[in-house]
């Protein structure tokens, strides 16, 4: 994990402009970036953080050029109106137009397109002048797609779920998770509860921040948890191995009710049949997912015996873990779920030791709102509060900065309580 | 001794954080033969000893709570001896540079270690922190704070002008966050800190005209995907608000009259959760009054290897 080169298994981010892509590295892969396909191959041996430009498919390492932002600033910023028809009256296309275009991952050929489109003399030329006037807007940089492979890390991971859709992870903006992470001291060594349906976002970013010392239970509702995004980093096995899953549906047994009647137990076994199922769609839409071809994963067929099998383990790692909650230590709970958060809330708060944060994340306000009395009702709990932040990103150039014209109007909230005991 | 893991009890030497109502929290250390005033009266620091964490402290005039200190915490009730960066600012700053565990990381200045603490507890217990300061009663209170925190091991906290003598270091970080009136001077020797293989770069300035002087002299560096942001905190107090309804129908009856009635029946109980028949209730999120409209920019950029 700590290598600095990239090897076959690694899982790696590819940026392009603002787009970014997490691909495995897989012998004869085939990785398709825009239009453009090149194969995993090429970039076994190759340090992280390096760039590449793709050259008739083939790769092309490149140093990588500053963006050249800056010095068209400075240019522009001396310009005024009376100067435009310097050499620029030809080409209706600004350079700054070319950049917007750039930043939103238009590929060179379509802006070269553009260019000739919006070129005053480029149907005038002769067809040697013109075609030499493509090879001449080809070379320069500024129009050639290049591409950067970094590591994973929850501020790119997250990143690239929020701006593929948000709604997928509860519409939680990447400095809202930044928030949670903080304010429920997620770190080495503590033994943590989540709830999430963030597809395995907010899970992936506390396992990366507890670096697998201490414990993460993740409190799944439904037939299976969903921990995708998780698949996207390089964890070892030992940053995997503190995680573990316990049912929601099974909660009402650790306050001791009792356990389901038969025929509920029987629906319930109907139900795990279901799960072993989905556990299998779950990595075929990953697969899916990432869109890659000769890479399928055969529907493997499961076994009566291999079935019974897993349903035991199942059980005892129910019955494991609800030992260890019974022991109600737990350091801490991070709920961001598509589910009213309050009954979770209020039925985990048990498990937790005094003197601990817990930080509940909704893309709306009045859950949060009801969560808040309920707490106050409940007590136990002190310094809730509820939060929101506003985050604004800035365009900074000599003599024309100012705030992006578009930002994101809401990055969800945040109530946030420290326990406490009540005797 | 109590930041880096989390403990049971009180203990002689621990930092704690005493709650005794909402924005009324204060810190201390337990510490020998000590007694300490409070608006509640007095607490005996061996009173404390042995005492859990999260629990109620009765004291003459009234109650209040000890709770196990965490950079969040720390952040509200440390001693200032300079301008500090809040838990928002922070958490953003922690996210960016990609700390986790193991992260090797430089900070100029150490100023109150407002930031250097949540820093720790992000990368501990593997990491390292090598923070600076050109204030040498800083420095040397920060190390000392430091080493009561448990951080002792996972920090070095230098008297030193980074602007001018750099950071000493070449290759070995692996995130730089600059607290500094003048930022850019310091951004060639903090490139030269960061590892070969690359890092994370992270600054924090008020005015707008230290972000652009900041961005000229990353972009000049080499530095890549530049990216300045503000980032405030909203904080909504929770009410029940009650809007009363008008009359659109010209009542017999005066209003005063008619609330009073309906106060006595009992068919009113059905609904006061949503509408009664004079008013409409909801809970609403009030925005304060007022809230910090500014801290400071925040830019951010990446190393990549030349
Ligand atoms: C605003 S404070 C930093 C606060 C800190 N981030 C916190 O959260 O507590 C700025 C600090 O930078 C220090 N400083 C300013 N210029 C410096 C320089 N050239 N070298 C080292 N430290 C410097 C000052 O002494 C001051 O303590």
């Amino acid at each position: 994990m700590s290598s600095e080169t990239i090897s076959e298994g690694d899982q790696i981010v590819i940026q392009k402009a603002k787009v970014l892509k997490v691909v495995q590295v897989r012998k004869g892969r085939k990785i398709w970036l825009d239009r453009v396909q090149f194969s995993a191959d090429e970039l076994i041996g190759k340090p992280f953080g390096c760039t590449f430009e793709e050259n008739k498919g083939v790769l092309v390492q490149v140093s990588r050029t500053g963006s050249e932002d800056a010095d068209n600033a400075v240019e522009e910023g001396k310009r005024d109106n009376r100067d435009l028809q310097g050499d620029q009256s030809n080409q209706k296309i600004t350079k700054s137009e070319i950049q917007e275009m750039r930043k939103q991952g238009v590929s060179g050929q379509e802006i070269i397109e553009q260019l000739v489109e919006n070129s005053a003399t480029f149907k005038k030329k002769n067809t040697f002048s013109q075609e030499k006037y493509l090879k001449k807007k080809k070379k320069k940089r500024v129009y050639q797609p290049q591409f950067t492979i970094m590591k994973p890390t929850t501020r790119l991971v997250a990143d690239m779920y929020y701006s593929r859709g948000p709604m997928r992870i509860c519409n939680m903006r990447p400095d809202s998770l930044a928030q949670i992470l903080a304010l429920g001291n997620v770190r080495s060594g503590n033994r943590m509860m989540v709830v999430e349906s963030c597809v395995g976002v907010l899970v992936s970013a506390m396992l990366e921040r507890m670096a697998g010392s201490g414990l993460l239970v993740d409190m799944y509702s439904g037939s299976a948890p969903v921990h995708q995004a998780c698949e996207c980093f390089n964890f070892t096995k030992q940053h995997k191995d503190i995680l573990k899953t316990f049912p929601l549906d099974r909660v009402a047994e650790l306050h001791g009710v009792e356990k389901k009647k038969a025929w509920e137990e029987e629906r319930e076994k109907e139900g795990e049949e279901e799960e072993e199922e989905k556990e299998e769609v779950v990595e075929e839409v990953k697969e899916e997912v990432e869109k890659e071809e000769g890479a399928q994963k055969k529907r493997k067929r499961i076994s009566p015996e291999e079935r019974d099998e897993r349903r035991i383990r199942k059980a005892e790692r129910i019955k494991e873990m609800k030992e260890v909650l019974m022991r109600a230590d737990m350091d801490g709970l991070i709920v961001a779920t598509k589910f009213h958060p309050t009954p979770i809330v209020l039925s985990l708060l048990d498990f937790i030791c005094p003197s601990r944060p817990i930080v509940v994340f909704s893309q709306y306000k009045e859950p949060l709102l009801d969560l808040y009395s309920k707490l106050k009702e409940r007590g136990g709990i002190i310094l809730l509060k509820l939060t929101e932040t506003w985050f604004r990103e800035y365009q900074v150039l000599p003599n024309r900065t100012h705030p992006l014209v578009n930002m994101i109007a809401s990055g969800g909230y945040i109530l946030t309580g420290t326990t406490v005991s009540q005797d | 001794m109590s930041f880096e893991k989390y403990k049971p009890t009180v203990e002689y030497g621990d930092t704690l954080v005493l709650f005794l109502g909402y924005g009324n929290m204060l810190q201390m250390t337990v510490e020998e033969g000590k007694t300490h005033q409070t608006k509640y009266g007095a607490i005996k620091h061996s009173d404390l000893i042995g005492k859990k964490y999260g629990c109620r402290i009765v004291c003459s005039k009234g109650w209040l709570q000890i709770l196990h200190p965490t950079p969040e915490l720390w952040t509200i009730t440390l001693p200032h001896r300079t301008q500090i960066l809040y838990s928002t600012d922070i958490s953003l700053i922690t996210f960016e540079l990609d700390l986790k565990p193991g992260s090797v990381v430089i900070e100029a200045g150490t100023g109150s270690a407002s930031l250097s603490h949540a820093i720790l507890r992000t990368i501990a217990p593997t990491g390292h922190l090598h923070t600076f300061d050109f204030h040498e009663q800083r420095a040397e209170t920060a190390r000392e704070e430091f080493a009561h925190h448990g951080f002792g091991d996972m920090v070095t906290a230098k008297h030193r002008d980074v602007c001018r003598d750099g950071f000493n270091h070449e290759g070995i970080a692996d995130a730089i966050f600059l607290d500094l009136p003048l930022p850019w001077e310091a951004a060639p020797f903090a490139k030269e800190a960061l590892k070969s293989s690359g890092g994370r770069i992270a600054s924090f300035s008020p005015c707008i005209e230290q972000v652009q002087k900041m961005c000229l002299a990353l972009e000049q560096l080499g530095f890549s995907d530049i990216k300045s942001v503000e980032c405030l905190l909203r904080t909504f107090d929770p009410k029940t608000i009650e809007l009363p309804l008008v009359d659109l129908v010209r009542n017999k009856k005066p209003q005063w009259k008619k609330k009073k009635m309906e106060k006595n029946s009992a068919e009113t109980e059905e609904d006061t959760s949503t509408t009664s028949r004079s008013s409409y209730v909801c809970k609403s999120g009030i925005c304060m009054k007022e809230m910090p409209g500014h801290t400071g920019y925040l830019t951010f950029a990446t190393l990549y290897p030349s």
